[in-house]
């Protein structure tokens, strides 16, 4: 069983190496006789045998011993153990080309846990955080999604991103959303401030979409390039949207009209009913993703639905 | 006169290297041996300062280096006790001496070849290819029970019909030696010529080719501190004179026109080619060292350490007899239940220990007696006796937690 180790192992190394490349080619033969129940013939199994128990032997002379007389169990045991892995691996390599990470879509990397008093930790890492410690996302259709900011291609797939300016992790994932964009998708786009200093802006988002929608996506643009810290100088928010070429101050305003604080309480209430408990959540055509992911898993998902 | 082993060490540089960190036990010297630095210093000799061809051009360097090999080839005639130094004939190995007997000797169809049953391969094959190309007969001496030598089975089985005595003088399977001289004596009265392996005995022991009055005389130098790939026969002048040569071509003739030729004298005549220069100057070295040493002395260190390896070894079944005397520098064991390749690579791998298993070329034998094969230690005069102590601890620890 040994020699099925052996065959990938120099395979692999014989790709660099002539001397393991022979070894190799022994091994493959020992795989062959072996699997149609015949004594391998170069006997390699017997010297991997006798060479593994006698490095040990030396110094441990009843473990050698033991290894060498039970070595076809611990040749069947680490065979298994190597076929499994190898399962695993072949997984993982799938997991990594479609959800950019190797564990699959349930993987949550890092992500900012919905924190409005700022009294927890602001964010987590793949480490520490879990999907279930942190709570269950329910589907889209419990809300009403066209109550948020709308990016309306008459596209069959719709992708709802929801981050937080102030969240490094959303600000990670952004350019993603960006490339998103270009693509033949609608975008809906929830802002989930994790941090109540950032809350206010949920309001200038409102407001200057219903001015004119491009003018969120600036803004969007704008504020994830924008360092963390300004964000909570509503006088350099003022700046930008007067780099828009529109009258700040009337957006301004527009912010603390009931209207506007009644619409982003409605949105706010509406992603707490959805269950978001970090940012950034994607859904792409309603599959949930917690945390930054790659553009290639979007994209994976996108054409999984027929794109 | 005792020799002092560990100043002889320092002639041999692999002895101070170490293997996987440990010093080097070298106990394969039945198959191969070491080399001093003298015999380096030989070789180099020739790639450095001369290297031309022997015994053909007229310039002053392939003159200094045919006078080398002569010399060289008298040292060797000198360290068999061969009459004259044209006797010895430079081969590849004692494969190739065989061979060219073999090959050279007029045997017909119906001649019966005598050999042991203890044949290494390069004694065995030519026989049974000859009694298959030209329907020689060849039969077999079986041994005493013990392994050594059956001199009244072979006194029963000679006869007129025997042409050739063609048989391991030190077996490479347990190291006993036959009574080489006695079988001379009773093989010339039948009218019998007398081929000996010498691979063995050359490196071990005193050998007078004239005392023990054999017709031939096969050895290797890479047995006996000489570089690889050259070895040499010792031919009775009056025997080689006899043979016609197998390997002709250059050096082997002094004229030809298209249709005839005239041979060299002996011993050039089966010298076919350009020969391997560095080897013989290195197998002169070799010889000089040996004699330096003394064969006497080789052969008391390597009873002491065959004696020290016999008493120490336990649970395993010696091949041939017990009495380290009769067994030179060769300790063989059959290991029972455990795989003797799978014993000789743990002894490499846990004490750096290098030994030999298998068969050892004398694949007949174990057929024979329906073995596997064996492992078999075999020491020479710069092995010591710590290191013979060594492998008994080590062997004895291995077994016993295998068993």
């Amino acid at each position: 069983m040994i020699c099925i180790i052996a065959l990938v192992v120099f395979g692999i190394l014989g790709i660099f190496s002539a001397t393991h490349r022979k070894l190799a080619w022994e091994a493959l033969d020992c795989v062959i006789r072996k699997t149609t129940f015949r004594k391998c013939r170069t006997a390699l199994d017997e010297r991997l045998r006798s060479k593994i128990s006698g490095k040990v032997i030396g110094k441990f002379p009843k473990t050698g011993a033991f290894i060498y007389k039970h070595f076809a169990i611990f040749s069947y045991a680490f065979t298994l153990l190597f076929l499994v892995s190898l399962v695993y691996s072949g997984i993982s390599i799938y997991n990594f080309a479609v959800y950019g990470n190797c564990n699959g879509p349930e993987e949550i990397p890092g992500f900012c846990i919905f924190d409005p008093a700022g009294g927890q930790t602001k964010v987590t890492s793949s480490e520490t955080c879990t999907a279930s410690s942190e709570g269950t996302l329910k589907t889209l259709d419990t809300i009403n999604i066209t109550r948020f900011p709308r990016l309306d291609r008459g596209s069959n797939h719709t992708v709802v991103f929801i981050g937080c300016y102030a969240c490094p992790y959303t600000r990670q994932s952004y350019p993603e959303l960006q490339k998103l964009m270009r693509e033949d998708v609608n975008i809906v786009f929830a802002h989930f401030p994790t941090k109540g200093m950032t809350e206010y802006l949920s309001a200038y988002d409102y407001c200057l979409y219903e001015k004119d929608p491009e003018l969120l996506w600036h803004f969007n643009d704008a504020l994830f390039q924008e360092p963390v810290e300004s964000l909570t100088n509503e006088q350099r928010i003022l700046d930008i949207i007067s780099s828009f070429g529109i009258d700040a101050h009337e957006i301004q305003e527009c912010t603390t009209m009931n209207a506007t604080q009644s619409r982003v309480q409605e949105q706010l209430a509406a992603l707490q009913t959805l269950g978001v408990y970090g940012t950034p959540t994607v859904f792409v055509d309603g599959q949930p993703l917690v945390g930054p992911r790659p553009f290639r898993t979007y994209k994976s998902l996108l054409r999984k639905n027929g794109n | 006169m005792a020799i002092n082993t560990l100043k002889i060490r320092e002639d041999f540089p692999i002895l101070q290297k170490r293997i996987g960190g440990k010093p080097l036990v070298y106990f394969d010297n039945a198959c191969m041996s070491l080399r001093p630095k003298q015999v380096l210093s030989a070789i180099q000799h020739y790639y450095e300062d001369l290297s031309a061809c022997g015994g053909r051009s007229s310039h002053r360097l392939a003159t200094q280096l045919t006078e080398e090999m002569e010399r060289a080839r008298k040292s060797v005639s000198a360290f068999f006790g061969a009459k004259r130094a044209e006797e010895i004939i430079f081969t590849k190995n004692t494969t190739e001496g065989i061979n060219l007997v073999a090959n050279s000797l007029a045997l017909h169809k119906g001649d019966v070849v005598l050999t042991t049953d203890k044949e290494h391969n390069s004694n065995l094959l030519p026989w049974q290819f000859l009694a298959k190309r030209k329907g020689i007969v060849h039969e077999v001496v079986d041994s005493q029970k013990d392994n050594t030598f059956d001199i009244d089975r072979f006194e029963r089985m000679m006869s007129k019909k025997v042409k050739l005595v063609a048989m391991v003088h030190t077996s490479n399977l347990d190291g006993t030696t036959i009574p080489a001289r006695e079988i001379c004596k009773i093989a010339h009265e039948h009218g019998a010529l007398v081929l000996l392996d010498g691979a063995q005995s050359a490196p071990h022991k005193n050998v007078d080719v004239r005392k023990i009055d054999c017709d031939f005389y096969a050895f290797s130098g890479h047995k006996m501190c000489g570089p690889s790939g050259i070895g040499g026969l010792y031919g009775k002048k009056e025997m080689l004179e006899q043979l016609q040569p197998f390997l002709v071509g250059g050096e082997t003739v002094t004229d030809t026109t298209y249709t005839t030729y005239e041979l060299e004298e002996i011993p050039h005549r089966f010298e076919a080619g350009l020969q391997h220069y560095a080897g013989i100057l290195g197998l002169g070295a070799a010889v000089e060292y040996l004699k330096k040493i003394g064969m006497a002395n080789v052969e008391a260190q390597e009873l002491l350490l065959n004696s020290a390896i016999t008493q120490g070894v336990e649970q395993l079944q010696l091949i041939g007899p017990v009495d380290p005397k009769l067994r030179g520098g060769i300790c063989n064991y059959l290991t029972g239940s455990i795989d003797p390749h799978a014993l000789a690579i743990m002894l490499d791998q846990s004490a750096s220990i290098m030994v030999r298993s298998g068969a050892h070329c004398v694949h007949s034998w174990f057929n024979k007696h329906h073995l596997k094969g064996s492992l078999r230690a075999s020491v020479s005069f710069y092995n010591t006796v710590d290191e013979a102590k060594f492998f008994v601890e080590q062997i004895n620890k291995i077994v016993k937690n295998l068993k």
